[in-house]
């Protein structure tokens, strides 16, 4: 199963370096030595322009799982984002990236990483994952904004 | 071969009618429409498309003079065959095809425009896809004998090539099952010779013999084949494709119209085709680094010399990124070869393979480095930045093996041995060029990659607009990715150059000269820092030290400023290498420089994020150092005034984390010195609220953020300096802990802390973003005893606040810091007893106040119509609250008053039976919990009892409909748990309830007959193990959803 995977990885990587939605980088994570690690890549996702998320970028771990792409990667902000589908540990709660709901593997990782784009600004009121954003995000929606707005300066790119 | 036989004839009227609709909205004289009309107008065409008649208007339309109208006939044909196919009367297909084939041909003599003719010819694909799959007898080749039809009929070889590509683009592209996509494909095969056959005539044969857009076309064609040609097709093809890179005469210029459409067919060649990745060194590699070897030099050329990047030369520059792409490998492993190419056709004697990649990482460099900026100037840089990791990688692993033909020969002899040697030694000698040169490659990309991501000055930046701006920044972000790979390559050598530049800047720059080029240096540096060992490094000793850092400016000059603060965080770890501290009484250390620079840019507004993250990263990676100089950090405190707003949370973060390394008795001065003003505020706050309730509520927050900051910095962490892992050592720290914290000063300010806490619930906890902030107080003040900080706080009196706020309101945030302090209550022992922990009569006291109260509160929201539903966030966390209760405080449930108890069964039961799977899942947790935990305690006899009489049957109902199809499958194994767990535990209880439950007239309809109940109830009564019952109740569930033998139900069953 594992050469399917790594060979779906190499492969993916190839389509993100001739194609990539702009602002967003994906890389595969690199050990110590330089070798590379193709089943965990860092992912910066920016906040879309005209929201409270703009100029942020924000950083993600992919981590695929062997039997990829028969099951989704798991996708985690480093560090927890506050958001409504984002568990305390970051982890992204997302349909397509679960396997009993949306997944399928002929999702791509641009399609992965733009999926979690559309959900910064659109939460899903459906995925309670953390309290505190999805608390302020039903009960006051401007204090739940200005907040979003102080975690994008801080996720500003250096 | 007249359309009247097999289309609908309509009346001239009403063909008229539809011409004018059709003119009225898409005439150029539609402006004076309204947007709305016009909307009107296209809703009323499609609307009459779709009638069957509309087959009928094909004929007169395609015939009509207004080429909308035209347009509109070549598009009706298309849409009916593609959409509304049963229309058309199954056994008059063959004329059909018929009428389109002749249709197509007389618009090809009428010379009508490309657009019409493409519709036709998509037309012509889409009757394929309906004739072929079905009946592939009415049409035998389809292809072919178009193609025959056509040209027999007066179409051109442009127009062949043009009805060809729209063939493979549309199969290519077109919806299809499996098996009509094999069978779709094979018709592509089966045509194979007569398209490769049409592309080699019109690409092969001189300039002058084509007919203008014939090569375009033949090309485009070719584009369209690519993934179906074999690669014994595509071969013969390639040294065509080069010559028609080539200008006519050496001394003409390159001709466009030939080079850009060959060049885009090379590189699909490269990428998707049969030669893509890598194959084809040979016959595709070689000859085009022969070919850039002749004549890439004039390009580069003409682009440097005239400063502008015309199309042929960007055209150029995919075409390297292509062969980059492509041939990675080859070009890493021939990178030293003295060997040449293959016999090709090119210059004499043929330069080596060496010789052509380094023509062409230098043909590839000189892209890199255009001249200007990156989105401003040109571009293309940023095309060839994907090249340069992947090169990188590929020299990596190079295995290099040489070309002695084996023989085959029996027995070793001298030779053998002789030649043995003579290949390592040439395979050392190969290495060691390779990397010569590679190095010299890198060594240049860094130097031209420095320049590239240099900012502007002033003047010109302030020209540029926004989105120049932020491609600008997302490019120097990817020039940062690059350089990681050349550091791989480079190592030291790189900072080295780096800080060598920088020195030398410094000591020339004049005025205000400069600090662009520094700062774009430091950007590098700051870049690598993810591939730079942490370990003593002389460079950056420079770096921090002061012949650079001692050296930058401290007032102004943002730019440069604020990449050294990120510098500086980000190589905070760094400094924990710097344990000597440097020689001479008066010197400061590496470290307390960089602590100096970052604080000092705290004050101002434009750096102090940086500046304070910074302070933060550098704080908490060297904590243990930086605690003897916790006076400096004294004076820092001091002059806390002049920080904004913003950052004063972090500061205080990063000088709690330096108090944290000193011995815990030394830390209570320094705590209560910043803790102290921080609670005070809070206060003044608190007595402000009724006044300025804005004002008051903005510093509430602000303290209380500085709290959990500091909270946060005093929390141990694992900087590898100290470690605890001696349980002696352990004990001791810990009792050193509880005697700090035992000390008055400490006692008294912990009262203070909590007060102001508590007043802050009482006053402003249904503010969200103040609730939000305690939230995160909550979370950092508490822990486990082995965790604590002077500062944390028990559980209990937090608890309790929990409690007051979820009376005023009642929120998910507070239900959660509920669960997590409820255990807190209870926790594990400080040090590895075999003693089992029993909470101590206080924390039960809390325990049996609050629980009553959280339940009555919650129990009533809950119950409301609707809540449920509406609220999954605070199901999910209320669930989660009882089910600690549960796990650790199992008897206080069965001590709830009247009643209580009952109700919250009640609200378990409901939510198992809403579909959402949150609610569902979070209660069936609990119900599991508190089976398991009743039935094992040995004081709850009673409680045992009581469930099973009250609840058992209950539950056993809830979960059972839930099996049977109320619930989504993916409850299952929770669902399953639970009924595991009953059974075990209430055995014979379980089998009665069940039985009642699955034959009761009112269970839930599922296709689940008495025959599969009887089956499920005998297998999970006889059952001993796990697995069994588990086997037994994913059966049912799939029975009763009608799913059992199919694959689609095992194949997702939900272990």
């Amino acid at each position: 199963m594992s050469g399917i995977c790594r060979t779906r990885l190499a492969e993916e990587r190839k389509q993100w370096r001739k194609d990539h939605p702009f602002g967003f980088y994906a890389k595969p994570t690199k050990a110590a030595d330089g070798s590379m690690n193709l089943m965990e890549w860092e992912v910066g996702i920016p906040g879309k322009t005209g929201t409270a998320w703009e100029a942020g970028v924000y950083k993600l771990m992919m981590i695929f799982p062997e039997d990829y792409p028969s099951k989704p990667p798991k996708c985690k902000f480093t560090p927890p984002l506050f958001h409504p589908n984002v568990y305390p540990s970051g982890t992204v709660c997302l349909s397509i990236l679960d396997e009993e709901k949306g997944w399928k593997p002929a999702i791509t990782i641009k399609q992965i990483v733009l999926g979690i784009q559309d959900l910064l600004d659109d939460p899903n009121v459906n995925d309670p994952a953390q309290s505190d954003a999805y608390t302020m995000f039903k009960n006051d929606k401007a204090a739940y904004e200005r907040r979003v707005r102080v975690q994008a300066r801080e996720n500003i790119p250096k | 071969m007249s359309g009247a036989s097999v289309l609908p004839v309509l009346s001239l009227s009403d063909v008229q009618q539809v011409a004018q609709l059709i003119q009225q909205a898409y005439a150029p004289a539609s402006g004076q429409v309204s947007a709305e009309n016009q909307r009107r107008l296209q809703q009323e065409i499609l609307e009459i498309q779709r009638r069957p008649e509309a087959w009928g208007l094909v004929v007169p339309f395609l015939e009509h003079q207004d080429p909308n109208i035209e347009f509109f006939g070549a598009h009706t044909i298309q849409v009916k065959i593609a959409r509304d196919w049963d229309q058309f009367p199954q056994d008059r297909t063959v004329e059909l095809r018929d009428v389109v084939l002749g249709l197509t041909v007389r618009a090809v003599n009428s010379g009508r425009s490309k657009v019409i003719l493409r519709k036709l010819y998509v037309s012509l694909t889409s009757l394929a896809l309906k004739l072929i799959p079905k009946h592939p007898g009415e049409w035998p080749s389809w292809v072919l004998s178009t193609v025959t039809y056509l040209s027999e009929n007066g179409a051109t070889a442009e127009h062949i090539l043009d009805f060809l590509t729209i063939v493979a683009e549309e199969i290519e592209s077109a919806d299809l099952l499996q098996p009509t996509r094999l069978q779709m494909r094979q018709t592509l095969l089966d045509s194979v010779s007569v398209v490769v056959q049409g592309i080699t005539t019109t690409i092969a044969k001189p300039a002058h013999q084509r007919t203008p857009g014939e090569l375009n076309s033949a090309l485009k064609c070719l584009e369209a084949w690519m993934p179906t040609l074999p690669a014994s097709d595509l071969t013969p093809l390639i040294p065509i494709l080069i010559n028609l890179l080539t200008p006519l005469q050496p001394a003409l210029e390159f001709d466009e119209n030939a080079f850009v459409p060959a060049s885009d067919a090379l590189q699909a060649i490269m990428s998707d085709s049969a030669l893509s990745d890598g194959s084809g060194s040979k016959s595709l590699t070689e000859p085009l680094l022969v070919w850039m070897h002749t004549w890439g030099g004039r390009i580069v050329d003409a682009t440097l010399r005239s400063g502008f990047v015309d199309t042929v030369s960007h055209s150029f520059c995919k075409l390297l990124a292509a062969v980059g792409d492509h041939s990675t490998s080859y070009l890493a492993s021939h990178l030293a070869s003295t060997s040449q190419p293959g016999p090709l056709a090119g210059p004499s004697p043929l330069p080596t393979k060496s010789q052509l990649n380094q023509n062409y990482l230098r043909l590839l460099l000189a892209y890199t480095a255009l001249p200007g900026y990156y989105g401003v100037d040109e571009e293309e840089s940023e095309m060839t930045l994907g090249f340069w990791y992947l090169f990188q990688e590929a020299l990596w692993s190079v295995e290099y093996q040489f070309g002695f033909e084996e023989e085959e020969e029996d027995g070793v002899d001298d030779s053998d041995v002789v030649r043995e040697r003579e290949k390592e030694r040439l395979e050392r000698e190969q290495e060691k060029d390779q990397w010569t040169i590679a190095k010299a490659v890198y060594s240049e990309l860094v130097t031209v990659l420095e320049r590239k991501v240099k900012w502007p000055g002033r003047d010109e930046l302030s020209r540029w607009a926004n989105d120049q701006k932020d491609k600008f920044q997302v490019y120097r972000r990817d020039v940062g990715d690059t350089l990681i790979n050349a550091y791989y390559i480079l190592r030291n050598d790189m900072l080295e150059f780096y800080i060598n530049g920088i020195v030398e800047r410094l000591n020339t720059r004049h005025g205000d000269d400069g600090w662009e080029e520094i700062e774009a240096a430091l950007h590098c540096i700051m870049s690598i820092q993810e591939a730079v060992p942490i370990e003593d490094n002389e460079q950056l000793q420079r770096l921090f030290g002061s012949e650079i850092l001692g050296r930058l400016p401290i007032s102004g000059r943002y730019r440069v400023r604020r990449t050294m603060l990120s510098l500086l965080g980000t190589y905070a770890s760094w400094f924990t290498t710097q344990r000597t501290p440097p020689p001479g009484p008066n010197q400061m250390s590496l470290l307390m420089t960089a602590v100096s620079y970052v604080v000092n840019a705290l004050p101002e507004s434009s750096l102090c994020l940086q500046a304070a993250n910074a302070l933060r990263d550098l704080c908490d990676a060297n904590r243990t150092a930086l605690a003897p100089h916790i006076a400096a950090f004294g004076e820092l405190h001091a002059g806390l005034t002049g920080i904004p707003d913003t950052e004063k949370a972090k500061v205080l973060q990063s000088i709690a984390s330096v108090i944290q390394a000193l011995p815990p008795e030394e830390e209570i001065p320094p705590v209560v010195t910043i803790v102290n003003p921080v609670v005070a505020k809070l206060m003044e706050a608190l007595q402000t609220s009724v006044r300025l309730p804005e004002d008051a509520r903005a510093l509430a927050i602000q303290q209380l953020q500085t709290l959990t900051g500091v909270a946060k910095g005093l929390t141990r962490t694992n900087d590898g300096l100290v470690s605890l892992d001696d349980s002696d050592e352990e004990r001791e720290a810990l009792e050193h802990m509880n005697r700090a914290r035992a000390d008055p000063r400490m006692v008294k300010l912990r009262d203070e802390l909590l007060n102001a806490v508590r007043g802050t619930v009482e006053l402003m906890s249904t503010d969200a973003s103040v609730s939000d902030a305690l939230s995160d107080l909550f979370k950092s003040i508490t822990s486990l005893p082995t965790d604590a900080t002077l500062i944390s706080l028990p559980p209990g009196p937090l608890l309790e606040l929990v409690c007051i706020a979820s009376q005023r309101q009642l929120t998910a945030v507070w239900l959660s810091l509920a669960s997590m302090l409820f255990p807190q209550l209870d926790p594990p022992p400080a040090i590895t007893t075999s003693l089992v922990s029993t909470p101590s009569p206080e924390n039960w006291a809390v325990v049996t106040n609050v629980l009553p109260v959280l339940l009555q509160i919650s129990l009533t929201f809950l119950g409301q119509p609707g809540a449920m539903e509406a609220n999954p966030d605070i199901v999910q966390a209320f669930f989660s609250c009882v089910e600690a209760v549960a796990r650790i405080f199992t008897k206080a449930l069965y001590q709830l008053p009247d009643g209580l108890l009952d109700a919250l069964m009640d609200c378990s039961m409901t939510a198992l039976s809403l579909q959402e799977r949150y609610s569902l899942v979070s209660s069936c947790t609990f119900l599991h919990t508190l089976v398991n935990r009743t039935t094992r305690s040995d004081d709850l006899e009673n409680g045992k009892t009581l469930l099973a009489q009250r609840h058992g049957r209950s539950i056993m109902q809830g979960v059972l409909l839930d099996l049977a199809g109320i619930a989504p499958r993916s409850a299952s194994p929770n669902l399953i748990d639970l009924l595991s767990v009953l059974l075990s535990r209430y055995p014979a209880e379980s089998r009665v309830w069940m039985s009642e439950v699955l034959f009761s007239d009112n269970f839930t309809p599922s296709k689940a007959s008495r025959e599969a109940k009887e089956k499920f109830l005998k297998s999970v009564a006889s059952s001993r193990t796990m697995k069994r019952t588990r086997e037994a109740a994913q059966e049912f569930v799939l029975v009763a959803r009608g799913l059992e033998n199919s694959s689609f139900g095992y194949s997702s069953v939900v272990v």
